[in-house]
C-alpha cells in the first residue's frame, strides 16, 4: 500500500532549521512515502502556555485541513506532534470546546470532525514503513562503533494516555529505528528528560543546566553521538550542545545510511 | 481653474514626498538607528539613494527593475490571481499615463501620426481601461473572498481602488458625451473646416450622425442619400485623417447607445465638460493622495528591491537606519502575509490584530515615528505572539525583511518598557502577587476547568513524586537558587483552596511542561496540566492594572 501522508513540518523547520526539513524529505522519498504540503499554521504548542483556546483552535485548524484532504498528519517536531494530539483529545472529550472550535472554522468553510490520525516521523517509520522495509534500503550502514544516544522528547512521549507514542517509562522505538542502520544505541538515563528547549526564553541559566545533565548522562553512557526526532530538541541541541557532542536529527541519520550522503 | 488644480495638487504631491522621505531619516526603529545623527542619516540617505538608482550597480537595479517591477515576478511567486490583477492595473494605468494623460508630451513625439482621435489609439486606450478596471473587479473579489485578507482589508485598501475604477470609469464617460456632443463637433467644425458653408456643414452633420452617432438639437435628416454623399466627400477632406469612427472606442461607443435616449438633455447642460472636470479632478486628486496613501508603494517598493538587490554591504548604521524606514514604507498591504501568517488563527480568537504581520507594520511605523499609542500595548502582545516561521517575509511581494523587523521591534519595546510577562512575574512574590490581584477589578470570566474542581486534587496524598521527578526542581537546587514552591506544594495551596496564591509561583511560571510529574503520579493528579491552566489564568491577569492606577 503506498504511504501518504500530509507533511507537517511546523513554524521553527521553515524559520529556523530547515535542513531538518530538507533531510526529513529526503528521507521520504528514499524510503518512497509520499506527500502533500497543505497551507498549514502553527500547530499551537506555542500559544498554549498563554491561551489554550487558541492553542485547540490552531491545532484543530490544521488537522481541518487534512482532513479536507483525507490525509493522515505526519510531522518531524515532538511539540508539534505532542500538541495536535493533545488538542485531537480535548475536542474528543469536550462537547462544548468541539462545538465552538466548530463554529469559528465553519466561518472559513472548514470543518472538524476528527477522523484524520496524527503521527510522528518516528511512528511512520516504525509502524506504518516498518524495520524490514528500512533494512533493506540501507546501502551504508554506520559500523557498530557508532554508538548513539537517543533523545526521546517529552511531548510525544508524555501524557502517554493521550500521545499513546510508546512506554513513557521504557520507550524502545527510537532505538530500534537507530539500529537497523547498523549503529549501536545506548540505554542512558536521562534519555526521557526535558532537553531545556521550553525555559530557554523565560530562564536560559536553567535551561542550559537541563541541556547539560543530558549531555554529561549521554557521555557517561560512552555515547558518541546523540541524535534528535524534534525540532525543537535540535535547535536546543545545537544552540548549546553542539561543541561536546554531534547531535544529528533522525532524518540526517538514516538519510546517510541509506544514501551514503 | 483646471491648471490651478494641477499646480495646487502638483504642489501637494512633492510636498507630500519631501514629508515622506523625511521620515525615512526621521524615524527610528530601534535604539540603535535613534543613535544616528540626523545629519550623518541625510547624507545617508543621498548616498544610498545614489548607489542604489544611478550609479555603480546599475545593472543590477536594472534587473531588479526588469524582473520585480515591470514584470512583477515576486507577485507571481505569492499568487498568480494578484498578479493577474496587478499587472493589469499597472499596466494598463501605467500606459494610459504615459501616452494618454502625458499624450502632449510624449504621445505627440513619439508616436506616428498621433491623434487622440485615430485608431489604433482610440481602441487601445479603451482597452488599457478594461484591464485597469478588470484587474480591480479581481482585487476586488480576492478582498472581499480571501478569509483573512478580508478582515484585514480597510478604507484605504478600497478607496484606492475606487479612485483608480473612478478615473478609468469618468474617463469612459467622457468620451461616451463627446461622441454625442454637437458643441464638440462644432467646435471640430469650425478649428478644422476650410472656409465652410452652411450647406456643407449640413450635409457633414447629416454624416456624422449617422455615422459618428452625434445627436443633435435640430433634427438631421439621415435618410437623404445625396446629402449623406456630400457629407461623405467633406469629411473626407477634412475629418478622416485625425478621426476615425467611434465603434473603435469599443466601450465608450457602447455607453454613447445606451444615453442616446438622454443625448438631447445631456447636450444642452454640456455633459461633456462637467465631466471632463470631473474626470480631471479625480485624477488631480490621485495625485496629491499619493505620497500619503499606499499608492506611495509605487515609488518605494521599487526601492526596497533595489536596496535589497544590492550586494553591497551597508557601509553606515545610517543607511541601515533609513533602510529599515523605507522598506516599512514598501508596504502595499496587500495581505499576503498575514493570509500566509503561521499564527494568524490566534488573531481569530483573542481579536488582537496586531498579531496579524500587515496590521503589524502599522503599528511598528508608528513606534518608529516616536508616538507611545495604546497600539503598542498591542504589537507588543501580537508580536510576542510570532514563531518566527519567516513565512511573511518569504512571501511578501514587496521583498519587506519582516522578520528582521518583527525581531528589532520585539528588542525595542523592552527597551522602552514593555516587559515579558515572565519578566513582570519575578517582580513579586507569590503571595505578593496574591495580594495585588485581590486588588484588581477581577477578569471577565475566564473558563477554569481543572483547578477549580475540587475532584482533580482529592486524591493528592502529598507523596511528592512530582516533585522528586521534576527537572526543573532538581536543575534548580542544583543551581544554589530552588525553586519557590515545588509541584507538590502547589497542588497543596490548590487543595486547601489558595488557588490565588498558586499563580504568580515559580514553579507555575518556569515549569518545562514534560510531563514527568503527571505522568509519575501514582494518583493519577493531571499536575502538568494544572501547571499549564494556571499560567493561562496568570497570563490574563498580569497586565491587568492595579485598581486606581492609570
Amino acid at each position: 500500500m503506498q504511504l501518504k501522508y500530509s507533511y507537517f513540518p511546523g513554524c521553527k523547520i521553515s524559520g529556523q532549521l530547515s535542513e531538518y526539513g530538507t533531510s526529513t524529505k529526503k528521507l521520504m522519498s528514499l524510503l518512497g512515502i509520499e506527500w502533500v504540503e497543505l497551507q498549514f499554521n502553527c500547530c499551537g504548542y506555542p500559544i498554549r502556555h498563554q491561551n489554550l483556546e487558541a492553542s485547540v483552535f490552531s491545532a484543530a485548524r490544521n488537522m481541518a485541513l487534512a482532513e479536507r484532504a483525507h490525509l493522515d498528519i505526519m510531522t518531524p517536531c515532538k511539540c508539534c506532534f505532542g500538541n495536535l494530539k493533545h488538542s485531537q483529545h480535548m475536542l474528543k472529550n469536550d462537547p462544548a470546546l468541539f462545538k465552538r472550535i466548530n463554529e469559528r472554522l465553519k466561518a472559513e468553510g472548514l470543518t472538524y470532525s476528527g477522523t484524520i490520525e496524527i503521527k510522528h516521523l518516528l511512528t511512520v517509520l516504525y509502524h506504518d514503513v516498518g524495520l524490514e522495509k528500512i533494512k533493506t534500503r540501507i546501502g551504508h550502514p554506520y559500523q557498530p562503533k557508532t554508538i548513539v544516544a537517543a533523545s526521546y522528547g517529552c511531548h510525544a512521549l508524555r501524557p502517554a494516555r493521550i500521545t499513546n507514542f510508546d512506554n513513557p517509562f521504557d520507550p524502545s522505538i527510537f532505538e530500534k529505528v537507530i539500529e537497523v542502520s547498523g549503529a549501536q544505541t545506548v540505554l542512558w538515563p536521562k534519555r526521557t528528560e526535558c532537553c531545556g528547549q521550553p525555559v530557554f526564553e523565560r530562564n536560559p541559566d536553567l535551561s542550559n543546566a537541563l541541556l547539560q545533565s543530558k549531555i554529561s548522562d549521554a557521555i557517561q553512557a560512552r555515547a558518541n553521538m546523540i541524535c534528535t526526532a524534534c525540532t525543537y530538541c535540535q535547535m536546543q541541541y545545537e544552540r548549546l550542545g553542539q561543541d561536546k557532542l554531534p547531535v544529528v536529527t533522525i532524518s540526517e541519520f538514516l538519510k546517510k545510511a541509506i544514501s551514503g550522503q | 481653474m483646471l491648471k490651478y488644480s494641477f499646480y495646487i495638487s502638483f504642489v501637494i504631491f512633492i510636498a507630500g514626498l519631501i514629508f515622506r522621505m523625511a521620515q525615512w531619516v526621521r524615524f527610528d526603529l530601534d535604539t540603535e538607528s535613534a543613535e544616528q545623527s540626523k545629519v550623518k542619516r541625510i547624507f545617508a540617505l543621498w548616498e544610498s539613494l545614489w548607489n542604489h538608482l544611478v550609479s555603480a550597480q546599475a545593472l543590477l537595479m536594472l534587473k531588479a527593475i526588469f524582473w520585480d517591477g515591470l514584470l512583477q515576478v515576486r507577485i507571481l511567486k505569492s499568487s498568480p490571481l494578484r498578479w493577474l490583477a496587478h499587472m493589469s492595473i499597472f499596466w494598463g494605468f501605467i500606459l494610459l499615463l504615459l501616452f494618454h494623460a502625458l499624450d502632449d508630451q510624449i504621445s505627440a513625439w513619439v508616436l506616428p501620426d498621433y491623434a487622440s482621435t485615430i485608431n489604433p489609439y482610440m481602441f487601445l486606450r479603451n482597452l488599457c481601461g478594461v484591464f485597469v478596471l478588470s484587474g480591480i473587479i479581481i482585487a476586488l473579489y480576492r478582498r472581499r473572498n480571501q478569509f483573512i485578507v478580508r478582515q484585514i482589508s480597510n478604507w484605504m485598501d478600497y478607496t484606492a481602488l475606487g479612485l483608480i475604477a473612478a478615473i478609468i470609469v469618468s474617463g469612459f464617460l467622457v468620451e461616451a458625451v463627446q461622441i454625442i456632443s454637437e458643441n464638440q463637433f462644432d467646435s471640430m467644425v469650425s478649428d478644422y473646416m476650410i472656409s465652410p458653408d452652411e450647406s456643407e456643414i449640413s450635409a457633414l452633420r447629416a454624416y456624422w450622425a449617422k455615422y459618428y452617432s452625434v445627436s443633435f438639437a435640430q433634427a438631421v435628416d439621415t435618410t437623404n442619400k445625396i446629402v449623406l454623399e456630400t457629407g461623405n466627400s467633406i469629411h473626407q477632406d477634412s475629418c478622416a485623417s485625425c478621426h476615425s469612427r467611434p465603434q473603435y472606442a469599443f466601450v465608450s461607443y457602447n455607453l454613447t447607445q445606451s444615453i442616446m435616449p438622454f443625448a438631447t438633455v445631456l447636450n444642452a447642460i454640456q455633459m461633456d465638460k462637467i465631466l471632463l472636470i470631473i474626470h480631471y479632478m479625480l485624477c488631480f486628486i490621485g495625485l496629491a493622495w499619493l505620497p500619503f496613501s499606499k499608492m506611495f508603494h509605487m515609488l518605494t517598493t521599487p526601492l526596497n528591491y533595489c536596496m535589497a538587490a544590492s550586494s553591497q554591504e551597508t557601509k553606515h548604521s545610517a543607511a541601515t537606519a533609513n533602510g529599515k524606514i523605507v522598506s516599512l514604507d514598501a508596504c502595499t498591504h496587500c495581505g499576503v502575509c498575514s493570509e500566509q501568517c503561521s499564527v494568524a488563527p490566534i488573531y481569530r480568537v483573542t481579536a488582537n490584530d496586531c498579531i496579524l504581520p500587515s496590521e503589524k507594520v502599522g503599528a511598528v511605523l508608528s513606534m518608529a515615528a516616536g508616538r507611545h499609542p495604546i497600539v503598542l500595548d498591542s504589537l507588543f502582545a501580537g508580536n510576542a505572539v510570532c514563531t518566527e516561521c519567516n513565512k511573511c517575509t518569504i512571501n511578501c511581494p514587496s521583498g519587506i525583511p519582516l522578520l528582521d523587523i518583527w525581531q528589532s521591534t520585539k528588542k525595542e519595546l523592552q527597551n522602552k518598557g514593555w516587559y515579558r510577562p515572565e519578566d513582570i512575574i519575578k517582580k513579586h512574590s507569590a503571595y505578593e502577587w496574591a495580594d495585588i490581584w485581590k486588588t484588581q477589578t477581577p477578569p471577565q470570566s475566564f473558563p477554569s476547568f481543572i483547578s477549580d474542581d475540587p475532584q482533580t486534587y482529592e486524591a493528592c496524598v502529598q507523596c511528592s513524586i512530582c516533585t522528586q521527578v521534576c527537572p526543573i526542581v532538581a536543575a534548580a537546587s542544583n543551581s544554589g537558587e530552588p525553586i519557590d514552591l515545588t509541584p507538590q506544594q502547589v497542588m497543596n495551596l490548590l487543595r486547601i483552596g489558595l488557588k490565588d496564591k498558586a499563580l504568580g509561583t515559580q514553579m507555575v511560571w518556569t515549569c518545562a511542561t514534560c510531563y514527568m510529574c503527571q505522568e509519575n503520579c501514582p494518583q493519577h493528579i493531571p499536575v502538568a496540566d494544572v501547571l499549564y491552566e494556571l499560567r493561562n489564568l496568570a497570563h490574563a491577569q498580569i497586565y491587568l492594572k492595579q485598581t486606581g492606577e492609570k
